[in-house]
C-alpha cells in the first residue's frame, strides 16, 4: 500500500534552494528580552516602502537602491540586562538550516575581547548571491538577520552613518590592540 | 450639580499664556456681556477640548465634555477670582469630569470615524498655531505621534490625566498636583510609570535622553482646536443660558444656521446636533440637511479610511525597512572589526604574509 501510494505521488522535481529561513517565535526569549526588534517585511511591504522613500532625498535614496532587487527581510534582534539570558542552543535551529545545501559562509569572527560572534552566510545559485544570512550573538545580545533577494554589501554599508550607526574609518589604523579576535 | 470652584492657592504660578485684558473679559462676562463670554471660551476651548479629547478617546465624548464644562462654568462665574483661577478652574473640572466618565465605562472605543476626520483636518491648523516648532518636534515620526497618543488610551485615568497636564498643559507635577488634588510624590510616580511605558511601547532607544522623548511627547499631544461649528454652536447655546438667566431674549434658533463647505457640513451636522439635542430645538429643514451631509460625508470617509490605512502600512514598512538595515549594519560592522583586526595582527605577526 505504501509502495503504490509512493509510486502515484507527484516526484518533486530538482528546485532551487529557498534562502528564506524559518525563524522560531522565540516568545519565552522576548518576555525576558529589555528590548526586542521583529522585522517581517515581504515582497509586498518591501514595495509598499519603497512607494514611501523620496527618490529626492539622498538618504531615501540610497535606503531605496539596496532594497531595489530584495524580497524580503526578516530581523529579530532580542538584548537583555544580564548575561547568558539565551543560550546557544536557541540559535542552533537558525544554525542547523544554514547547513543546507546552497548556504556557504562567508565569515566568521569570534571577538575574545567583546565575545562577540558574527557568522555571515550567503546562498549563491548561478553565481549569484540570492540570500544573506547573518547570526550575531553577544552575551546580551543575539541578532538573526534574513535577507531574501540580491542583497548588494558594498552598497549597504554606504549607508553606514546614515541609520545612527557610528561612521568607522576602516582605513585609520586600529586603536584596538591586535590580535583580540580570532 | 454644580463643580465648586476650589480657591485658587496663592502660590499657584500657572504657567499658561495670559491673553490681554483676559480679567477685563471675566468682569465683563460676568455682568452679562455676550461678547466676553465668547472671548474666555474662545481662549480657552482649545486646552479644555484637548484634554476631554485625549482623555475620552473620541470626538463626540470631547464635544459633549467640553460642553458641559463651559456650561457649568457660565455657572460659576461670579465665582471666579480672577483669569487665572478660571483656568485653573476648567482644568480641573475637566480632567475630573473625564476621569468620572472614564471610571464608569469600562473602556472607550479610542478610534472613531470623527476622530480620523478631525486629526486630518485639524493638524495644519494646530501646526499652524503652535507658537514653537523645535527642532526635536520636526524629527517626530507621525506614525510616532499617532501611536503614542494611542498608547495614552491605556494608561489608567489618573495616570493619563497627569500626562496630558504635564505634556499638552505644560504644568510642572506641582500644578498637577494642585489640580488633580493629589499628593505630588503620587504625580512623580504616574509620570516617571507611564513614561517608561511609553519608552517600552514606542520601543524608544535606550540611548534616547528623557528630554528628547518628552519633547516628542509635547509635539505628540499639542492641544488641538475643536471645529469651529462647534464652538459657534456652544456659544449660541451658552449666549442663550445666559440669556434666559438674565431675563432677555434668548438666541439659541441661531445656534445651527451655520452651512458651508462641503468639509465643513459634518463639523456643523455633528456640533449642532449635538448643541440642538441638549436643548431640544431642531429647525425644520436641519434634520434632512444633516442627513444628506451625513450619507456624504460617510461615502467620503470609507475613501479616506482606506487611503489613510495605506498610507499608515506604507509609512511603518519604511520605518521598518530603516530598522531592518540599521540592525544589519551594525552587526557588519561587528564581523569588519574583527576581520580588520585579524588581518592587522596576521600582517603584524609575519611581515612576509
Amino acid at each position: 500500500m505504501l509502495v503504490a501510494l509512493l509510486a502515484v505521488a507527484p516526484v518533486p522535481a530538482w528546485s532551487a534552494p529557498d534562502p528564506r529561513l524559518v525563524l522560531p517565535e522565540f516568545a519565552a526569549l522576548s518576555q525576558k528580552a529589555t528590548e526586542s526588534v521583529v522585522i517581517t517585511l515581504d515582497p509586498g511591504l518591501l514595495s509598499m516602502a519603497g512607494r514611501f522613500l523620496d527618490g529626492g532625498d539622498p538618504k531615501d535614496a540610497a535606503t531605496l537602491e539596496v532594497i531595489k532587487g530584495l524580497k524580503g527581510i526578516y530581523v529579530r534582534s532580542y538584548t537583555f540586562d544580564r548575561d547568558a539570558a539565551y543560550s546557544q542552543a536557541d540559535l542552533d535551529a537558525v544554525r542547523n538550516q544554514l547547513s543546507a545545501p546552497g548556504w556557504s559562509r562567508l565569515v566568521q569572527t569570534r571577538s575574545k575581547k567583546t565575545h562577540a560572534d558574527v557568522d555571515i552566510y550567503v546562498m549563491v545559485v548561478d553565481k549569484a548571491a540570492i540570500g544573506l544570512a547573518l547570526i550575531a550573538s553577544e552575551p546580551r545580545e543575539f541578532t538573526i538577520v534574513n535577507i531574501i533577494g540580491s542583497i548588494d554589501l558594498d552598497k549597504l554599508r554606504k549607508l553606514q552613518g546614515q541609520f545612527g550607526v557610528p561612521k568607522l574609518d576602516l582605513d585609520a589604523t586600529p586603536s584596538a590592540p591586535a590580535g583580540k579576535s580570532k | 450639580m454644580g463643580f465648586r470652584p476650589a480657591t485658587l492657592p496663592p502660590n499657584d504660578a500657572s504657567n499658561a499664556p495670559e491673553p490681554i485684558g483676559m480679567d477685563e473679559q471675566l468682569r465683563e462676562a460676568c455682568a452679562g456681556e455676550p461678547k466676553a463670554l465668547a472671548a474666555l471660551v474662545r481662549a480657552n476651548q482649545r486646552s479644555v477640548y484637548s484634554l476631554a479629547l485625549r482623555m475620552l478617546g473620541t470626538r463626540d465624548l470631547a464635544e459633549d465634555l467640553t460642553q458641559e464644562v463651559f456650561m457649568e462654568m457660565t455657572d460659576n462665574l461670579t465665582s471666579m477670582q480672577s483669569s487665572e483661577h478660571l483656568t485653573f478652574w476648567l482644568r480641573r473640572v475637566t480632567t475630573h469630569r473625564a476621569i468620572d466618565q472614564l471610571r464608569r465605562r469600562a473602556r472607550i472605543e479610542i478610534r472613531s470615524l470623527d476622530e480620523l476626520l478631525l486629526s486630518d483636518r485639524q493638524a495644519p491648523a494646530g501646526q499652524a498655531s503652535a507658537a514653537h516648532a523645535s527642532a526635536a518636534a520636526e524629527e517626530v515620526d507621525p506614525v510616532w505621534q499617532r501611536h503614542s497618543r494611542l498608547l495614552l488610551a491605556e494608561l489608567t485615568p489618573d495616570a493619563r490625566a497627569v500626562m496630558l497636564l504635564r505634556y499638552q498643559e505644560d504644568l510642572d507635577p506641582m500644578e498637577i498636583a494642585r489640580t488633580l488634588g493629589m499628593s505630588i510624590n503620587t504625580v512623580k510616580s504616574h509620570l516617571k510609570r507611564s513614561l517608561e511605558f511609553m519608552r517600552q511601547r514606542l520601543k524608544v532607544a535606550a540611548d534616547n535622553r528623557r528630554e528628547k522623548l518628552e519633547s516628542q511627547l509635547r509635539e505628540a499631544l499639542r492641544a488641538v482646536e475643536p471645529s469651529e461649528a462647534f464652538t459657534e454652536a456652544l456659544l449660541a447655546r451658552l449666549a442663550s443660558e445666559r440669556s434666559r438667566e438674565l431675563g432677555t431674549e434668548p438666541r439659541s434658533e441661531q445656534a445651527p444656521a451655520r452651512t458651508g463647505a462641503p468639509n465643513d457640513a459634518h463639523d456643523a451636522g455633528v456640533a449642532g446636533r449635538r448643541v440642538a439635542s441638549r436643548t431640544g430645538r431642531y429647525s425644520g429643514w436641519w434634520l434632512p440637511a444633516s442627513l444628506a451631509a451625513s450619507v456624504l460625508v460617510a461615502v467620503g470617509a470609507v475613501q479616506h479610511l482606506k487611503a489613510e490605512h495605506q498610507r499608515e502600512l506604507g509609512l511603518e514598512a519604511r520605518r521598518e525597512v530603516i530598522e531592518a538595515l540599521r540592525v544589519t549594519n551594525q552587526k557588519l560592522d561587528l564581523a569588519y572589526q574583527a576581520v580588520r583586526t585579524q588581518s592587522i595582527a596576521l600582517s603584524e605577526g609575519d611581515p612576509g604574509a
